[in-house]
């Protein structure tokens, strides 16, 4: 019995020890789909299930918001199981690339049947010369305005940040010593972090120099556009509670009155119009002041990815093509008014853009800029919000501008040239 | 028969013998829940791991020096004793009060014992989003009151303010272990033999006497023991932290977990970021094995 037993344990522990790294992957496909504002999972998951059943695929979609995306992402290329289809942002089809299948034949594809690709979709889709991740959204950024406070105080729509400025001056003249006419998270969040990327490169300012080999951060430009912001908030033109505020807040700011400006992509006016539908018609939309050296905003830009160990490459090739259809893709830019933006040069003919408040969602695209080249240490850059702490390092920490943008362009330094 | 012999066939008799048999499931699920995951992440945090990279080349201790030369590693590190021990502190202080008073209670004990459960049965990210939204700037309660009062203008910079920052992050940590501590301090009141106050009481020991002098010296043995395990899992809590302040403001507020998470999943860096918290267990190992070495010895009777 006892030798039995004994025995017994030792082959439990050997299987134990001798099972697979990771479990079978699932029998069917599954994609997750970003949960954003403006509201594009809402079709996204209907053409999904579309697809599924004209197909005869079962499907499984996981949604995703931002915070929990990464994780989804990290989770199923550890484990090489789960989604296998992935949404990406930005940066990070360079930080996951070595897990994404190459879909080279997928994207000229998709870029021959719509127009071809913008350069900032190719810039995001091409990591290390392969096509591994299809920007399908460019949601811009762009300005969002209180039309009827800015009627009040007798304003038109700032055109260069000096502009912007003196717009503000007069909103907060106009109504009060408490008005606080703009407002945008200057704490740890993605809106602060695109407002302060934009200021900088529109006042020249930028991170690599133009062979790439040093980092040009530490200017005059870079100074001057982190000043800016400083004396906005000194001068009492932003809120002063700003640095505690995350993505969300910028929304209900301007939604509550309790700002006239800020800086987001159209979700705000989309929320007005499901919430608030009184106020939706006085929700404005214009495209970035201009500053000395160029107009720039800075996009977030949505990539699919297809996972490289998904034993469903062909059906998830398939499903991408179908979101990249143009009636479809055409179906999400018409629900969220253009909020998505759009990756392709194709779609620049649809009806959704006769709407001028929808239109500036393409008008800002020839001006939408990533704020250096693409790599994984550009996203590790953006992802650890080294460019908005500067603001923090100025207003909490006590530092000068120059100080602040010193320590950026130091630690931009260490990560971008380290080998 | 041989020395190793002996210890084979010793050893043979142990793990059959029915002892053994009724711990083994519990030993299994360690070894696949806890103790297999712990080494492949030391195996990882000694390689240049990055997501979806299916090659770790071992690169020695380099993680380890990038975290122990990294100047912020080491605010971090300080910064998680002081979130760790501020929480136990002030958990224990408000965990008197409750506990205490509940012994008190002659009426729904029950009912109150219950109730005050709440922070610490209700899943951690809802009960930390409730209180996001009380500190919200503009639409959360504290700054309702703060500028309906005339306190200030435009409310308080709860969560964008260092110290501010700081403090709400200990408020919400503290709330939630409260009621833990206070049940702990309940149950150990109840052994504390009632003739020891009246024996105070005779000689002239007031309520804070008797608290300082009787209460504290009876029960600080479960508490001491308690703390240390509290402090432990305090220091590698995530939630409150990262759905309050995401380590900022400019990681003012970042512990070691919300570092591992921004490294590991933010950048994709495994290796490096299974290091950061690695570093501190040399710290915590010995003091979970002091604790659990005189829980132990007290179990089985030596003293």
């Amino acid at each position: 019995m006892r030798r039995t037993l004994t025995i017994f344990i030792a082959i439990l522990l050997l299987a134990l020890g001798s099972a697979p790294a990771h479990a079978a992957d699932d029998d069917q496909l599954e994609i997750v789909v970003y949960r954003d504002n403006p509201g594009q999972h809402g079709p996204t998951q209907e053409l999904v299930k579309q697809w599924a059943k004209e197909t005869n695929t079962e499907v499984k979609i996981t949604m995703a918001g931002h915070s929990t995306r990464r994780t989804i992402i990290t989770t199923a290329l550890e484990g090489a199981s789960g989604p296998d289809i992935l949404i990406m942002a930005n940066f990070e089809g360079f930080l996951y690339g070595n897990g994404l299948m190459d879909i080279s034949d997928l994207a000229e594809e998709i870029g021959k049947a719509n127009g071809g690709w913008y350069d900032i979709s190719v810039s995001m889709g091409k990591i290390d010369g392969v096509w591994k991740a299809l920007p399908i959204y460019n949601y811009p950024h762009m300005m969002l305005y209180r039309r009827d406070m800015f009627k009040s105080a007798g304003q038109d729509v700032p055109d260069t940040w000096e502009d912007f400025r003196n717009t503000l001056k007069a909103l907060k003249d106009s109504t009060g010593v408490k008005a606080t006419p703009f407002g945008i998270s200057i704490g740890r969040s993605f809106d602060g972090q695109q407002f302060l990327v934009a200021l900088i490169l529109s006042h020249g300012g930028k991170v690599l120099s133009d062979d790439g080999s040093k980092v040009v951060f530490n200017s005059p430009e870079t100074v001057a556009a982190l000043k800016y912001v400083i004396n906005l908030y000194n001068d009492g033109l932003m809120d002063p509670t700003t640095p505690g505020w995350n993505d969300g807040t910028n929304n209900q700011a301007l939604l509550s009155g309790r700002t006239a400006i800020t800086f987001n992509s159209n979700s705000i006016k989309l929320q007005a119009k499901r919430e608030f539908k009184d106020l939706y018609p006085d929700i404005g939309t214009a495209i970035y002041p201009k500053g000395p050296d160029k107009r720039a905003s800075n996009p977030n830009v949505f990539s699919y990815g297809i996972r490289k160990t998904t034993k469903h490459s062909e059906k998830a090739k398939q499903l991408l093509a179908y979101l990249f259809r143009k009636d479809n893709y055409a179906k999400v830019l018409t629900e969220t008014e253009g909020a998505v933006g759009v990756s392709l040069k194709g779609f620049e003919d649809l009806d959704v853009w006769k709407d001028p408040d929808n239109a500036t969602n393409l008008k800002a695209q020839p001006s939408s800029y990533m704020y250096t080249l693409p790599s994984a240490k550009s996203a590790e850059i953006f992802n650890n919000y080294v460019i908005i702490d500067m603001v923090a390092d100025v207003l909490v920490n006590g530092k000068t501008p120059e100080e602040a943008v010193e320590k950026a362009a130091m630690t931009m330094e260490k990560i971008l040239l380290a080998k | 028969m041989s020395a190793k012999q002996t210890f084979l066939s010793r050893f043979a008799r142990e793990i059959s013998s029915g002892g053994t048999v009724f711990v083994l499931p519990a030993a299994l699920l360690s070894l696949v829940l806890i103790a297999y995951p712990f080494f492949n992440a030391v195996w990882i945090s000694f390689t240049n791991n990055t997501v979806g990279n299916p090659k770790k080349i071992f690169i020695g201790l380099d993680n380890y020096h990038y975290w122990v030369t990294h100047p912020h590693f080491w605010k971090v590190f300080l910064n998680t004793f002081v979130y760790a021990g501020g929480t136990v502190v002030f958990a224990i202080v408000f965990g008197f009060a409750i506990g205490l008073s509940l012994h008190k209670m002659k009426f729904a004990r029950d009912f109150w014992g219950a109730v005050i459960l709440i922070p610490w049965i209700v899943p951690t990210v809802v009960t930390t989003l409730v209180w996001l939204w009380m500190f919200n700037p503009m639409a959360g309660v504290l700054n309702y009151v703060f500028t309906t009062t005339g306190l200030s203008d435009y409310g308080l910079n709860w969560l964008g303010n260092p110290t501010l920052a700081w403090v709400s992050v200990l408020v919400v940590s503290a709330w939630r272990y409260t009621p833990y501590f206070g049940l702990v301090i309940l149950a150990a009141r109840k052994e504390v033999p009632d003739d020891y106050y009246e024996v105070a009481e005779i000689d002239g020991a007031g309520s804070f006497s008797q608290f300082f002098y009787v209460t504290v010296p009876m029960v600080w043995k479960v508490l001491f023991f308690t703390s240390i395990l509290m402090f432990v899992r305090v220091a590698y809590d995530f939630v409150v932290v990262y759905v309050l302040t995401r380590g900022g403001p400019v990681g003012e507020t970042e512990i070691i977990s919300i570092l591992t998470f921004n490294i590991a999943f933010d950048t994709g860096q495994m290796g490096l970021g299974v290091a950061a918290p690695l570093l501190m267990f040399p710290l915590f190992a010995p003091m979970i094995l002091i604790v659990t070495n005189s829980m132990v010895r007290s179990i089985v009777g030596i003293k």
